[in-house]
């Protein structure tokens, strides 16, 4: 009895140790007989299409883009975007508030550089040279006016310099060809003049007969200027184009005006019964365009190259009262629209608390050449931020 | 003598003023155009009326003509409306009235200026706004009229101002095309100006209101590397680091009482404290003990005029 209960024992454990084997190594005969009954096997592998079969594989070192995103945590009051050649690509140089340092920023990678260690004490406003070889900084007001001082980069065996403007200086711009045009107050006339940052030479450009203006310098130094009384919602203003020291009066007027330019169009808002409302003229042909929106001139940037403008515009504000938010008292959450300058229509661009998850005071607006990339500072913070129109917002 | 000059008064006088706007009968008005404003800018809408109060023109056939275009859409009407040309630009707007077969033309020109009144009052705004003062009670307003003809800023005329109706100065003022006057107490103030040649041609007319604004006081804080921030603390201010500087910025106050003030003093919960040393808006706080809540005020006044002045105060968290 103990005999066949000992070969009933040897028998199963056998056919186990069978069992286990052919698990072992014959299973990847077992697959490949599988998929041969489904005739993929024979398949030539050139034809397989693995776009649709594997997921995408980010490398770690590239982080995915997002279209809007900052690009500097320093508070910043100057940006501009170095024309683009092979070596310089999305490079952007930026200042820093309160020092007046200089850095050159890739805008895709982050890496930055400090190009200038010029220092200037409490640094408010600076515009720079599309060239990158000069900056306008100027200080915080002290009195009647703003120290304005000129800083030259390093190049082709020149040093960095600096020179003051040795006048206190009300608005200024650094031009395309490299002219700081300002303006300054004396004798209870508005001066516009041109320094130019190669030859040092300083030219008058014209004179205004009212000193609260705000003035709409050109991109290049020979384009026209624009001027207009600083806006009031209770007072009327009125836009006088500057060309060659001539002054003329456009067909613009308004209550609570508040205008940008280019040297072909003037994006205006003003209130109209009670409306606030803005309308694209064309000074070119005189035509004028009106715009479905108000929106705070302030807050937009026209291309060089392309026919469009591209601007903050807070959607959910129903009445867009400007001067408040010159004043601080009242923020907006903007979105970001292009505007095309023949039809007037208006496009989405981004809804950035959906995008980044948070509210953006749109100021200080700058647009590259070919409307790409525009930057701007949040109000808030004076954070550096950028929408890139090359990246999609799914990708 | 004296009879035969009272009849002159009472009846021939009449007749003498009378005599270019009366109509043969005697009694009616003679017909004439009207503008509608008078002194249209370049490219405003300019009604033009008919005025012509005589019985046997009813009825009449009228055409009007645009610089001798026929206007289609005002046959048989008494009123007209055309924009007004550009600048520098001149067109005469022509009616035609046939009566009985009878015609009679009226002419009216248009040749439009701009003329703008720049409002410039003396009131404080902080430097980094980017928007204008506003007038305030007693406050001193620089007024300067742009007459644009097309010519670069001419002011060869004589320049007749009115404050709420009463002529400044006087009298019209040759070549001064700006001016200077206080804010009265009360409302809003008219502002008017005619405009004249030498030979007492009036080319164009403008009235405007001037508002009268309340002196408005905001916090800023400052910060030793950036200056004055541009975006309000508002009500409510949190002392995070150790110490903090705030500024108040009393908007539309006279510069006069901004430079001198009578009064201007900062309190903590009611208690005066010291401004900083550098600048009497400003006032440093330290932390110097645990957290809480303190109010913060501020005020700034003049004596003399007292609706010059602002107070107000914000809380302060620790």
């Amino acid at each position: 009895m103990k005999r066949v209960f000992f070969i009933i024992g040897i028998f199963i454990i056998t056919l186990l140790a069978g069992v286990l084997l052919f698990l072992l190594f014959a299973s990847d005969q077992q697959k490949k007989d599988v998929f041969n009954a489904f005739n993929i096997a024979d398949t030539p592998i050139g034809d397989v299409s693995f776009s649709d079969l594997v997921d995408t594989i980010i490398p770690n070192n590239t982080p995915k883009l997002s279209p809007l995103r900052q690009l500097s945590l320093k508070r910043v009051i100057g940006i501009v975007e170095i024309d683009n050649t092979a070596s310089s690509s999305d490079i952007a140089n930026y200042v820093e508030a309160g020092t007046g340092h200089i850095f050159a920023l890739n805008i895709t990678t982050g890496e930055e550089n400090r190009i200038s260690n010029i220092t200037v004490p409490t640094a408010k406003e600076a515009h720079l040279s599309f060239d990158g070889n000069y900056a306008a900084i100027s200080t915080d007001a002290v009195g009647d006016g703003r120290t304005l001082v000129v800083v030259s980069l390093p190049k082709e065996g020149v040093g960095l310099t600096s020179d003051e403007i040795p006048e206190q200086v009300k608005e200024f711009t650094l031009t395309t060809d490299n002219k700081v045009l300002y303006t300054t107050i004396s004798g209870g006339v508005l001066t516009g003049r041109s320094y130019d940052v190669i030859k040092k030479e300083t030219k008058t450009l014209f004179t205004l007969p009212f000193t609260e203006a705000t003035v709409l310098f050109g991109a290049k130094s020979t384009d026209s200027i624009f001027a207009y009384p600083k806006t009031a919602e209770s007072l009327e203003g009125y836009v006088y184009e500057v060309n060659n020291g001539v002054i003329d009066r456009l067909p613009i007027s308004g209550f609570a005006l508040n205008a940008a330019a280019s040297n072909r169009n003037i994006l205006y808002s003003i209130t109209k019964d009670k409306v606030y409302s803005s309308i694209l003229y064309n000074n070119t042909d005189r035509t004028e365009v009106s715009l479905p929106a108000g929106i705070i001139a302030e807050k937009c940037s026209f291309t060089e190259e392309t026919d469009e403008v591209v601007c903050g515009l807070d959607a959910t504000s129903k009445k867009n009262n400007v001067t408040n938010w010159f004043k601080g008292i009242v923020a907006s959450s903007d979105d970001i629209w292009t505007i095309d300058t023949f039809s007037g229509e208006m496009e989405l661009l981004t809804h950035p608390p959906e995008l980044v998850g948070r509210s953006i005071d749109i100021t200080n607006p700058f647009i590259n050449k070919d409307g790409s990339h525009f930057y701007f500072i949040n109000k808030a913070d004076g954070g550096l931020w950028v929408f890139d129109r090359t990246i999609n917002e799914g990708q | 003598m004296r009879i035969s000059a009272l009849l002159f008064v009472i009846f021939i006088l009449p007749q003498l003023c009378f005599a270019q706007s009366l109509t043969s009968d005697g009694i009616n008005p003679a017909p004439d155009l009207e503008l509608q404003p008078a002194y249209p800018s370049p490219g405003e809408k300019t009604t033009i009326r008919f005025n012509d109060y005589r019985s046997n023109t009813i009825g009449s056939e009228i055409r009007w003509f645009y610089n001798n275009s026929l206007i289609t859409t005002a046959n048989d009407r008494r009123e007209v409306e055309v924009v007004a040309p550009a600048v520098g630009q001149t067109i005469v707007v022509k009616m035609v009235l046939t009566t009985n077969g009878v015609s009679e033309v009226h002419n009216v020109t248009l040749k439009p200026l701009y003329l703008d009144l720049i409002i410039e009052p003396q009131t404080h705004v902080p430097d980094f706004y980017k928007g204008r003062a506003l007038p305030s009670v007693g406050s001193q307003i620089n007024v300067t009229a742009l007459l644009g003809n097309g010519k670069n800023l001419d002011t060869n005329y004589i320049y007749t101002w009115r404050i709420n109706g009463a002529v400044y100065q006087g009298e019209g003022l040759r070549n001064k095309n700006s001016m200077s006057f206080l804010m009265p107490q009360g409302s809003n103030t008219t502002l008017s100006l005619q405009v004249s040649t030498y030979a007492g041609v009036v080319v164009a007319k403008r009235t405007i209101l001037v508002p009268l604004a309340k002196p408005e006081l905001h916090f800023y804080e400052i910060n030793p590397l950036y200056g004055i921030g541009t975006v309000s603390v508002g009500d409510d201010f949190n002392l995070i680091s150790n110490s903090a500087i705030l500024r108040g910025e009393p908007y539309y106050l006279d510069s006069t009482v901004f430079n001198n003030p009578n009064v201007l003093s900062w309190t903590i919960n009611g208690q005066p404290t010291e401004p900083d040393y550098s600048n009497p808006y400003q006032v440093t706080m330290e932390k110097t003990g645990g957290g809480g809540e303190a109010s913060l005020g501020f005020h700034v006044r003049s004596t003399i005029q007292l609706l010059q002045g602002i107070k107000g105060n914000i809380t302060i968290h620790i």
